[in-house]
């Protein structure tokens, strides 16, 4: 517990310092009575500040996570076993990672509380900027009843808030773009990969057959030659790499659209974990690479938006480091969708893909590019619904 | 503004005008002038008005700032105009006109402390002006309602610092969100945090003031008061003076003076400002009782003419030194001593006054501030202390069982020189020249030629006249003290009398010699001076003793209270050692000393006294009289000394061969003895110490019925309305609503509606984490009850069963919220 001087304590010291110094210096004695009044509201102020504060108990009520742009409703309680008047609570709100802000101070005041009676107070907040940050410490304090003196508690109450990406909506746009690639997918899958699938009964061989799938004890038994037949799966697997570079004397404009690349993302994996049966992966590259896979779920999703809510910027990897860590543990036949703020040449998306993969695994050439630092990313994404 | 902070604004605004008002008033006391604090009480009283309530005055800063500098172009005029010491007061007015071109401007918070600080800047420089204890009690006042200010301008700071993030709006989207989607923003979003009153601005002040500002100032005006005390009692003082006030702050003497000009008297019959106040102390300190009234020497005067006494100083036979000495201190052993310990107020006379003769009881305080001088026969204070108020002890032999002795002796100087005896034989004839060598043969055989010049011939024929009626013989040794007791009583017969009315004289004539053969009516400088003259015509030196006679005296503190209508002149007459008689001589003195004899030739009718006839008032006023001796003698007049005389000492300074517990018991018990004695004293009663107690009880228990009633009243309101609320059983399900939410916290506050009280507890259920279907109930419930209430429309079966259901899933999830930890 700290004691501190106000601004109008200072005036308030000053005159009384002024007069300290005329009647001792002169002795004049009415002048040294008006400054022993003038030192008993301080030391009251003082008093009853500390008094207060001694034996209050402070707690907070809020969300572990929230998304921007949401509003949060902080909950502050307080009580004290004695009568407790015009107490100000002062919270902190500061951010860990990728914002160097000042911490934010929402207060909350108890103008009277009855001995051991508790009361509520809350103040609503929104983030409008992803990230983790710390909430607290909480600082009770009072300047009552005479404004001259602050005397304050700090509490160390503090908990860790995540704030996930804003999340806006798909546009029909881009709900046909991901169709028709998810159409091409699964063709390709039909003709190349027909195990990937479940077993769904046998058939007449056709020439273009994998011989790997001829039935070899029913072709024996019928005197001609059966495969196995799979039916393909109805889930679409996804790989969404976000590679977060950014020019490095980024403005304004720059950092926006990483943060609309992170919120396209995060959109994209909310549509697509509330799904699930999919196998999901999520790459994100920026001062390190990040690896999520996992089938569909609420747990992914929450893990997803953890990850892209401390996804950072890079301003020098190099595009094939996303792609080799995550042509390592995609699934296979996924489809591909990369997110980026730069360009990505073809030879080295070409590059990348047989060698990364091995036989049977994905190609790179269907993969969906989505450059968000173009109008291209508002084609497919509007984040104007995000709050 | 409306509800509670117009309430606190108001409160403020009028507390304000009181502590102006009553500041100015402590600065004018000080200053003994109300003028300026007229000014502010008016200033305060129209711009409550006009400025605070009406709004139909309010300076803007350009013609505020105008008048600022009119206001300092009239101090810098007074400034030059005024002497040195003065120049305060130009500054002190100069704080009270700025304070009026404040009061007249909208208040602000910082323009509330601006008028705060001049007022207490303007109480500084009273308190530096003034002495007297009703000073000290408006301060109290004063201090209480500051403090109440300070409280309420707490109170407004707080609920307008809170008010102002309510007021922000949310955003209704977020920012650097473009609107449509396509272009991109140039501003990063940032994190901004809204602050969700529990109650509006307004509820809000008025919880601040359910704080209770008047008792909070009042208990803080009292704790202040004995933190003051403890300051002012412990700081220790260096130096052995009190602080003087300014000289226009110095009251003028209109009783005594040091010049006497018969018919020229001053207004002292009407003036009642306090000289003095004197104790008669014994030796053990105790109260010494005076019968009588006592005369308190101040000067003398030795030449006359033509109705003026004028000091004639003879020629130094010392030192310039030695014409200023210090008093004896050896009381002689035999002589009973009285401790005489005067507070005198500040005065434009430099003489002091007291009980003659008299010794030093604390020779290194008179060292400092007063000082005899042996020339003029008269006790004064140093030239650095010439217009302070001043508090001196000494003691005096010129008291004897209670009675003012008439012969005293003169230790403090040598016999008289014949010279200086000469001029106490002088009558106006031959006033230019005086031959320092005359001897006192000589002066006595020119009461002849006194008599031939027919100047005083009528005052000479008749005291010769009441002599030789006396029989008394010029051979007798004695001659001398039964000449003056004979002349003194012929001027106490009843052929004169006493008046304070001014008399129609003869110019051809000398005053008084007007005074004793036409018209033989006068104030006592008359009765002196013709006292003083026949003296001298029969050949005895004799002078005019100028000083006041007796006082108010004050039951309870056991002192006199000396005012300048106690002014007064009597005679002294000086008698060879042979002449004092042996029966009169004074004890303790040797054989060879000469004395004074005292005569006081003014009838009785003289004494004059303010008291009432009513025994309380008079009660009252000897308490309130009691109470200004304290404050000047242990407040204003606290100096080194006396701080360690009286505080430090009797509680610090442990005597050798004593432990500080023995010290500290024997302290008490003297405590105890000497409160006994005060209490055992004629002033109380013990019937009326019972009634005063009685009343005190009843007062007492009345200001208990008064605040409880005041407390309980809200309460018991608020209960017969609950029950009222709870008659009515078409609105059971709201109040079920509070209550379930009443057990969480989340109260009804006075003046709140039931939809504001709604949209609280909707706030207060997305704290505890209450799905939306939840958050949403008070609302409903709160329109329903709407209907029912106001709406005359009643719930059919359905509708209560839904709102049970409502009001049943939160009472569930209150209760879960309960068990949650935090």
């Amino acid at each position: 517990m700290r004691t501190s001087i106000t601004r109008e304590g200072a005036y308030f010291l000053f005159v009384l310092a002024f007069v300290l110094t005329g009647a001792l210096l002169r002795e004049i004695n009415l002048m040294l009575i008006l400054a022993g009044m003038m030192i008993g509201p301080l030391w009251f102020n003082w008093r009853i500040g500390r008094r207060m504060l001694r034996e209050v108990q402070i707690a907070r009520a809020a969300p572990d996570v929230v998304s921007a742009g949401e509003t949060v409703v902080v909950q502050i309680s307080l009580s004290g076993k004695r009568r407790l008047c015009a107490i100000q609570v002062e919270d902190r709100l500061t951010a860990i990672s990728g914002d160097s802000a000042a911490p934010l101070r929402p207060t909350v005041l108890f103008p009277v509380l009855a001995a051991g009676q508790p009361g509520r107070a809350s103040y609503r907040i929104r983030f409008e900027r992803r990230g983790q940050y710390t909430v607290g410490p909480l600082q009770a304090s009072t300047r009552f009843p005479l404004g001259l003196a602050r005397t304050s508690l700090r509490v160390p109450q503090t908990r860790e808030l995540l704030v996930t990406p804003r999340l806006g909506k798909l546009t029909p746009q881009w709900k046909r773009l991901f169709q028709e690639a998810a159409q091409t997918t699964r063709q390709s899958q039909r003709r190349q990969a027909l195990s990937e699938g479940d077993f769904y009964g046998l058939r007449d061989w056709r020439g273009g057959d994998s011989r790997r799938h001829i039935h070899w004890r029913t072709s024996a038994r019928r005197g001609n030659l059966m495969v196995r037949q799979f039916e393909l799966g109805r889930h679409q697997h996804l790989a969404l790499l976000l590679d977060l570079w950014q020019p490095p004397l980024a403005d304004d404009d720059a950092r926006q659209q990483v943060e609309w690349a992170v919120s396209f993302a995060a959109t994209l994996i909310a549509e697509v974990g509330r799904g699930g049966g999919s196998r999901l992966l999520l790459a994100t590259m920026g001062s390190k690479i990040d690896l999520l896979d996992g089938p569909a779920s609420a747990a992914f999703v929450r893990g997803a938006f953890r990850q892209l809510a401390l996804a950072t910027t890079h301003t020098s990897r190099g595009p094939s480091e996303l792609l080799a860590g995550a042509a390592a543990r995609a699934p296979s036949h996924c489809q591909w969708i990369l997110v980026s703020l730069r360009e990505y040449p073809k030879e080295v998306l070409n590059s990348a893909s047989p060698k990364a993969n091995g036989a049977g695994s994905p190609s790179f050439r269907r993969l969906i590019h989505v450059r968000a630092d173009t109008e291209q990313l508002f084609d497919y994404f509007d984040p104007c619904q995000a709050g | 503004m409306s509800g509670g902070r117009e309430k606190i604004e108001r409160w403020l605004q009028v507390n304000l005008a009181a502590v102006v008002a009553l500041g100015a008033t402590l600065l004018g006391m000080g200053q003994r002038d109300m003028r300026l604090a007229v000014l502010a009480w008016l200033a305060a009283a129209a711009s409550l008005v006009v400025t605070d309530l009406k709004g139909w005055i309010r300076l803007n800063r350009n013609l505020a700032n105008v008048a600022a500098l009119v206001a300092v172009g009239f101090s810098v005029v007074d400034f030059i105009r005024f002497e040195t010491d003065s120049q305060l007061l130009a500054i002190a007015n100069l704080l009270v006109y700025l304070q009026v071109v404040l009061l007249f401007q909208e208040k602000t918070a910082r323009l509330y402390w601006q008028i705060l600080v001049l007022s207490l800047l303007q109480v500084v420089v009273g308190a530096a002006l003034n002495l007297g204890v009703g000073f000290g009690a408006l301060l109290v006042v004063y201090l209480y309602l500051a403090l109440t200010s300070l409280v309420l301008m707490f109170a407004k700071g707080e609920v307008a610092r809170h008010d102002r993030p309510a007021s922000a709006s949310e955003p209704s989207t977020a920012p650097g969100v473009p609107s449509n989607g396509r272009p991109p923003a140039r501003e990063a979003p940032t994190n901004r945090p809204i602050v969700l009153l529990p109650a509006g601005a307004d509820q809000l002040a008025l919880q601040l003031l359910h704080c209770g500002v008047p008792g909070l100032g009042l208990r803080i005006c009292l704790g202040a008061l004995l933190v003051a005390v403890g300051v002012f009692f412990g700081i220790p003082r260096y130096g052995k003076t009190i602080w003087e006030p300014l000289a226009g702050s110095v009251q003028r003497m209109s009783g005594f003076s040091n010049t006497v000009s018969l018919g020229a008297l001053g207004q002292i019959a009407d003036n009642a400002e306090l000289v003095m106040r004197v104790e008669f102390r014994t030796r053990g300190d105790r109260p010494y009782k005076i019968v009588g009234e006592p005369l308190f020497r101040g000067s003398t005067k030795n030449i006359y003419s033509q109705g003026e006494w004028q000091f004639l100083a003879s020629p130094p036979r010392d030192s310039r030194a030695r014409r200023r000495a210090s008093l004896d201190s050896h009381v002689p052993a035999d002589a009973e001593a009285v401790l005489q310990r005067i507070s005198i107020e500040p005065m434009d006379e430099p003489v002091v006054f007291g009980v003659y003769p008299m010794y030093h009881a604390d020779p290194f305080q008179l060292d400092s501030t007063i000082r005899f001088d042996r020339a003029m026969h008269q006790l004064i204070r140093d030239e650095n202390r010439q217009y302070s108020g001043m508090i001196y002890e000494t003691y005096t032999t010129g008291l004897s069982h209670g009675l003012q002795q008439r012969v005293v002796p003169n230790p403090a100087n040598p016999p008289l020189s014949d010279r200086e005896k000469n001029f106490l034989l002088q009558l106006p004839y031959n006033r230019v020249t005086l031959n320092a060598s005359a001897s006192l043969e000589e002066a006595t055989l020119r009461k002849d030629a006194i008599a031939a010049n027919e100047d005083l011939s009528g005052l000479v024929a008749a005291a010769q006249q009441q002599i030789d009626a006396a029989g008394i013989a010029r051979s007798d040794p004695h001659f001398r003290i039964q000449a003056a007791r004979e002349l003194e009583q012929y001027l106490l017969s009843s052929r004169f009398t006493y008046t304070l009315t001014p008399q129609p004289r003869d110019p051809a004539l000398d005053p008084i010699e007007d005074f004793i053969r036409n018209n033989p009516r006068g104030h006592c400088e008359y009765f002196a001076t013709a006292l003083v003259l026949m003296l001298r015509s029969q050949g005895i030196p004799a002078r005019i003793v100028i000083g006041f006679k007796g006082g108010d005296y004050n039951q309870l503190g056991a002192f006199y209270q000396v005012r300048q209508l106690h002014a007064h002149a009597w005679v002294e007459a000086y008698l060879e050692p042979s002449q004092v008689p042996q029966e009169e001589r004074p004890e303790g003195y040797p054989a060879d000393m000469p004395c004074w004899l005292i005569l006081d030739p003014t009838p009785a009718a003289a004494a004059a006294s303010d008291y009432s006839d009513s025994e309380w008032l008079n009660s009252l006023a000897d308490f309130g009289d009691y109470l200004q001796l304290l404050w000047s003698n242990y407040v204003v007049g606290l100096n080194a000394e006396r701080q360690q005389a009286t505080i430090y000492r009797p509680f610090f300074e442990v005597p050798e061969g004593m432990s500080a517990y023995s010290y500290l018991k024997d302290r008490l018990r003297a405590a105890w003895r000497e409160a006994r004695a005060w209490i055992g004293g004629d002033w109380f009663s013990w019937k009326g110490g019972l009634a005063a107690a009685g009343l005190a009880a009843l007062v007492a228990s009345l200001v208990w019925t008064v605040r409880t009633l005041y407390r309980r009243w809200p309460r018991r309101r608020a209960i017969r309305k609950a029950r009222r609320r709870h008659a009515d059983e078409r609105i059971e399900f709201y109040i079920r609503l509070e209550n379930l939410l009443r057990r969480r916290g989340v109260v009804r506050l006075p003046g709140q509606t039931p939809l504001e009280f709604a949209q609280q507890a909707a706030a207060e259920l997305i704290g505890f984490g209450a799905p939306r279907s939840v958050t949403t109930i008070p609302r409903r419930v709160v329109e329903e009850y709407y209907r029912v209430r106001y709406g005359g429309r009643a719930l059919d079966r359905a509708e209560q069963q839904a709102l049970e259901q409502q009001l049943g899933e939160l009472e569930a999830t209150l209760k879960r919220a309960a068990t949650r930890p935090v």
